[in-house]
């Protein structure tokens, strides 16, 4: 590669400014490691200790049996789980027939669908609490899923997607007799494989870390995610338990981290695919 | 699923040869007339298939949307009736002191987080599609923030910025007093942009580095060629090429800026006097704590017009005709 420069030594400064950047990058998220296992009293010593005296593994404990964590870890997991499943079932159909099927209004409807991107939940935060409160769906699971069901970054996605899928496998299969369903099934599903985990990452991790939405509609402690969980848990203490908030941050962290690291390529290419539309 | 054939459809000479060559191309002529036939039943499947997500988007997008709108010219409160108060809502809102001063705060936010982000995010894409080797570590080093829930995030930086943190230790050489990071109003929007950037840096800098990689290589090698220097390389071939991309993430930036709302309601919660008070916190405050649907309501109408013309400027930025096809 010509553009790159062929001694090593030139790559120094640029490895110093990554490793700089690199630094800056993980010593919170160490930090945080480090704090949760440090007695509450280790926590903010000056100067700050590196390393724990002993491992205070009940900051691990506590939260969970005086706090609310075990029912707030079980919401987040019921709502983050449908809010995937929705998404990775409704917008490839919706994709596939934006990008291949041909019908009065198509056009519209596409429009209509892009359109959904300028209207974020801060901008519908109060009509939209006050038609779930008209449904009865204040503090229940289906307030705080529906309104997140279905994206329109994954509509998006599985149609631009699609586009790229050459008519000639779907013709086919109509010429075999393939019913429509058994078409989109059998045919495109398999095909967009990529764009499918692409999907199911991004739907996971916003709804896992979703906090406007579910601090207007659930109000009751039973009811409450993770995100909530924790920031209720660093207002009701007399004094907050920092290695126990620092510990709770670590635990809600860790399912996202096992999912980055087992699928790092799909995050980094999803990524990619989000910037490269347009 | 199979429908029945319908017997006016012309049958193809020996269906068991077609599925056996199902995936060579067809005579245009035999698919003409399939399509012919069945493109009502394809219309209906078409709808069919796309009708769970309107369905969806309709009730919990554009119906609330247009609420919001009607809302914003009335008077509510959850309690009593709503009372139509014409543009009173937006006189107040441009009037009331906190609320005008949200629309500034929000205004400075956007600007000012929005350039240190694409700035280092351009930065680093540059040197890590430079760099040799370790390219994948560095991009899923910078990326992992991204993925973090960002009341997580939060709550993390809130422990480093607590008076005597660790902030305030690795910076006593300088200041040995410490920095009010959170509790003084000079230095709390600072230091939520700060925690933006280092959570959001890594999103920016992949969709930059993706458009690096997507430069044809024969660019490169013909500045490289004719002698050009690295940095006039960067200068004159690589960022040219890179503005599309560029502009993408500046507006991704803009937008997402104007939307952010968990890491000020953990850090500050508008504070210290309403010095990080920004426009989805007001919305916030005013609907759901005052109790004034109207105001709320019509901050929400100024929020969408404002992503609605950054988002057309996107669009016309990236041929919206094009893409829709």
């Amino acid at each position: 590669m010509n553009i790159r420069l062929r001694r090593w030594g030139g790559f120094g400064v640029l490895y110093a400014v990554l490793i700089l950047f690199a630094v800056f990058t993980l010593t919170p998220i160490l930090f945080a490691v480090d704090g949760s296992l440090k007695p509450e009293s280790e926590i903010f010593q000056v100067p700050m200790r590196l390393l724990p005296s002993h491992i205070a593994w009940q900051n691990y404990v506590r939260p969970f049996e005086q706090a609310n964590f075990v029912r707030y870890f079980e919401n987040s997991i019921v709502v983050a789980v449908v809010q995937t499943l929705g998404p990775l079932v409704l917008c490839p159909m919706a994709g596939y027939s934006l990008a291949k099927f041909s019908y009065p209004g198509r056009t519209i409807i596409f429009i209509f669908v892009l359109s959904t991107i300028m209207i974020p939940i801060q901008v519908t935060l109060v009509p939209l609490f006050l038609i779930v409160k008209d449904l009865g769906w204040i503090n229940t699971f289906a307030g705080l899923i529906m309104p997140g069901l279905a994206t329109t970054f994954a509509t998006f996605l599985m149609r631009q997607f699609m586009m790229t899928i050459p008519n000639d496998y779907i013709d086919a299969a109509r010429i075999d007799g393939a019913g429509e369903l058994r078409i989109y099934l059998r045919v495109i599903l398999p095909m967009c494989r990529p764009a499918l985990s692409a999907v199911a990452i991004f739907s996971f991790t916003s709804s896992w870390s979703s906090f406007l939405w579910p601090l207007v509609v659930a109000t009751q402690d039973s009811m409450r995610t993770i995100p909530l969980g924790i920031l209720f848990f660093l207002g009701s203490e007399q004094a907050p338990q920092y290695g126990q908030l620092l510990a709770v941050a670590v635990v809600a962290t860790a399912p996202v981290l096992v999912l980055f690291l087992v699928m790092q390529r799909q995050f980094i290419k999803g990524a990619m695919m989000a910037g490269l539309k347009g | 699923m199979r429908e029945p054939i319908p017997a006016s459809r012309p049958v193809p000479a020996d269906r068991e040869d077609s599925r056996s060559r199902s995936s060579l191309p067809l005579p245009s002529r035999v698919m003409g007339i399939l399509h012919l036939s069945d493109s009502r039943r394809q219309q209906l499947w078409g709808y069919a298939f796309v009708l769970p997500v309107v369905i969806l988007f309709a009730a919990f997008r554009l119906y609330p949307m247009i609420r919001a709108a009607v809302l914003s010219f009335e008077s509510y409160d959850l309690l009593t009736p709503p009372r139509w108060v014409g543009l009173a809502n937006y006189q107040f809102i441009f009037t009331n002191s906190q609320t005008v001063e949200s629309l500034k705060t929000s205004a400075i936010f956007i600007v000012g987080q929005t350039i240190p982000l694409v700035l280092v995010a351009l930065v680093l894409a540059l040197i890590v599609f430079t760099i040799p080797r370790f390219r994948h570590f560095f991009e899923l080093t910078f990326y992992f923030p991204v993925v973090m829930t960002t009341v997580v995030a939060a709550i993390i930086w809130l422990t480093l910025f607590y008076p005597r943190g660790l902030l305030d230790q690795v910076i006593s050489p300088l200041v040995p007093r410490g920095v009010p990071w959170l509790t003084s109003p000079a230095f709390a929007m600072p230091s939520v942009i700060t925690v933006g950037v280092w959570q959001l840096t890594g999103y920016y800098m992949i969709i930059l580095l993706a458009g690096l990689l997507g430069i044809p290589a024969e660019y490169l090698e013909a500045a490289a060629v004719d002698g050009a220097k690295t940095w006039s390389r960067v200068w004159h071939v690589i960022l040219p090429l890179l503005r599309p991309q560029f502009a993408f993430v500046c507006i991704l930036a803009i937008i997402n800026a104007g939307q952010a709302f968990d890491s000020f309601y953990v850090l500050t919660n508008g504070g210290p006097a309403n010095a990080t008070d920004i426009v989805p916190l007001e919305i916030y405050f005013r609907g759901f704590q005052l109790l004034q649907m109207g105001p709320a309501s019509a901050l929400s109408m100024v929020l969408f017009v404002f992503l609605m013309l950054i988002t057309l400027i996107q669009l016309k930025f990236f041929r919206f005709q094009e893409s829709v096809g």
